[in-house]
């Protein structure tokens, strides 16, 4: 599969490519051979060995980490995973690095666009924000190496489609478009006027909002000026009308009840848990009566000590740190916290996070559902 | 172990680079730097040239996948009693 070309897609040397290309490779590797197989491994061999020791199973994380630590594969495994994720920013980075100040030239806002970008270069990082490189992405999302920066936005964007290995669809866009599939097959009667994707990033869950509802005013949201800077160029190449503003989740520059939708995408489990509340809290106090908040539901909560260690590999070992506070917390209670009624709660039934099971059209066949992810979310009344 | 996949990414896209050369070659074309940045990489062979690095991992890292391959087939104590036991005298 190849990544669908727009305006500020980074361009690719021959070797550049197959670099590329590896580390879709690897990545695939260890997402569905490697990882899955320290499981299989410390059920024959680290698991049966502490039982001999102890007399019973692992009783902590802490207990599960001591028994599987000494496994070579579980070590040399988890190491190529580090690998794959630092090589895959690496790989992608170096061909942005060449190119940039042509990426910024072509990001520049054009007289005619059809869309806006909206900035706000007084807007202070947080600090959780700025203390780590999620996922092991250098700079995090808002790192500015220039003026009128994309980097980061162009890292993300090559970089996740390679991360996937090709599960996100030639668009990059597959989250967003199985979200807003979920969202027309829920609520067919709703045709929103005025939609906002919260943690919009490059604009990958923002632009299947237009699609799907072509006549709305849809906006994207974040902390991240080269992000934005990057979206408003791509969804300018892909000639949607989208309105890119730079601004906190948790204290939106927009008006009470301005939205009938808000949405966040792969938000929530990069945010600690208070933080997830107050997006919550806000989502709430951005949506006009009738309107609907929606959510990716991530990772549901760890079925004992054993799968707990084995759904954080991403939380210990890749920059990772505040999905756990998620996936503890009860979604409904959170959304009721947040000013939602109980009752105007809704979920599809799963909670899944798509980055530890895989976003391969395999995965469709693995467990005959074709889906991508749990979403969650409350009406306002 | 992040300098074997550094080297890995290097040789594979040599192999690749190896793979647009015989593709030209086959279509009668010099393969000059300019031809090997020009060329257009199609479906069929980008999923071939995938398989193709699927296998190289697969080859590199077979003391790990020989591990899970034990751990996936490793007798039960019930399992080992019956291979055992083929063994005793009638």
């Amino acid at each position: 599969m190849f990544q669908t070309r727009h305006a500020v897609l980074p361009q690719t040397s021959h070797d550049e490519f197959a670099r590329e290309e590896f580390t879709g490779s690897l990545r695939r590797f260890f997402t569905e051979t490697l990882w899955p197989g320290t499981r299989d491994v410390y059920v024959a061999t680290q698991r049966p060995a502490f039982e001999r020791v102890h007399g019973r199973r692992p009783e902590s994380v802490r207990e599960v980490r001591e028994a599987i630590e000494g496994s070579f594969f579980y070590r040399a495994a988890s190491l190529l995973g580090r690998a794959a994720q630092e090589q895959l920013w690496d790989t992608v980075g170096e061909t942005i690095e060449r190119q940039l100040p042509a990426l910024v030239e072509a990001a520049r806002p054009k007289p005619d666009a059809v869309g806006t970008l909206t900035l706000n270069p007084t807007l202070a990082m947080p600090r959780y924000y700025d203390s780590v490189d999620i996922h092991v992405m250098p700079g995090n999302f808002h790192t500015e190496l220039g003026a009128d920066d994309v980097y980061a936005g162009a890292l993300y964007d090559r970089g996740v489609f390679y991360f996937s290995y090709g599960g996100m669809g030639a668009d990059n866009d597959k989250l967003g478009t199985t979200m807003t599939d979920y969202f027309e097959g829920a609520f067919p009667d709703i045709k929103p006027k005025r939609i906002l994707d919260m943690g919009c990033g490059p604009g990958l869950s923002t632009l299947p909002w237009k699609t799907t509802y072509p006549d709305a005013d849809v906006y994207g949201l974040d902390l991240a000026a080269p992000q934005l800077r990057y979206a408003h160029a791509r969804a300018e190449s892909f000639g949607k009308a989208v309105h890119f503003v730079q601004g906190d989740a948790t204290a939106a520059p927009f008006p009470d009840g301005y939205f009938d939708v808000v949405s966040f995408c792969l938000l929530t489990h990069e945010c600690p848990l208070p933080l997830v509340l107050e997006i919550m809290k806000e989502a709430h106090r951005l949506l006009a009566p009738g309107g609907i908040a929606l959510a990716d539901a991530g990772a549901p909560p760890a079925d004992g000590v054993e799968d707990e260690f084995f759904t954080t590999w991403f939380n210990h070992n890749a920059n990772e740190p505040f999905g756990q506070g998620l996936r503890k917390l009860d979604l409904q209670e959170g959304f009721v916290a947040a000013g939602f009624d109980p009752g105007d709660y809704f979920s599809s039934g799963s909670r899944e996070a798509v980055y530890l099971t895989g976003m391969g059209a395999d995965r469709a066949k693995q467990d005959g559902k074709g889906k991508f992810a749990g979403y969650v979310g409350a009406i306002r009344r | 172990m992040m300098m074997m996949t550094a080297m890995l990414a290097e040789i594979t896209a040599l192999r690749d680079r190896v793979d647009t050369h015989e593709a030209l070659a086959a279509a009668g074309e010099v393969a000059s730097p300019a031809a090997v940045e020009a060329f257009e990489l199609d479906a069929p062979r980008q999923a071939a040239r995938e398989a193709r690095r699927a296998a190289v991992l697969t080859r590199v890292f077979r003391p790990l996948l020989e591990e899970l391959e034990v751990a996936r087939l490793a007798l039960s104590p019930q399992q080992l009693e019956q291979v055992l036991a083929e063994d005793q005298p009638a």
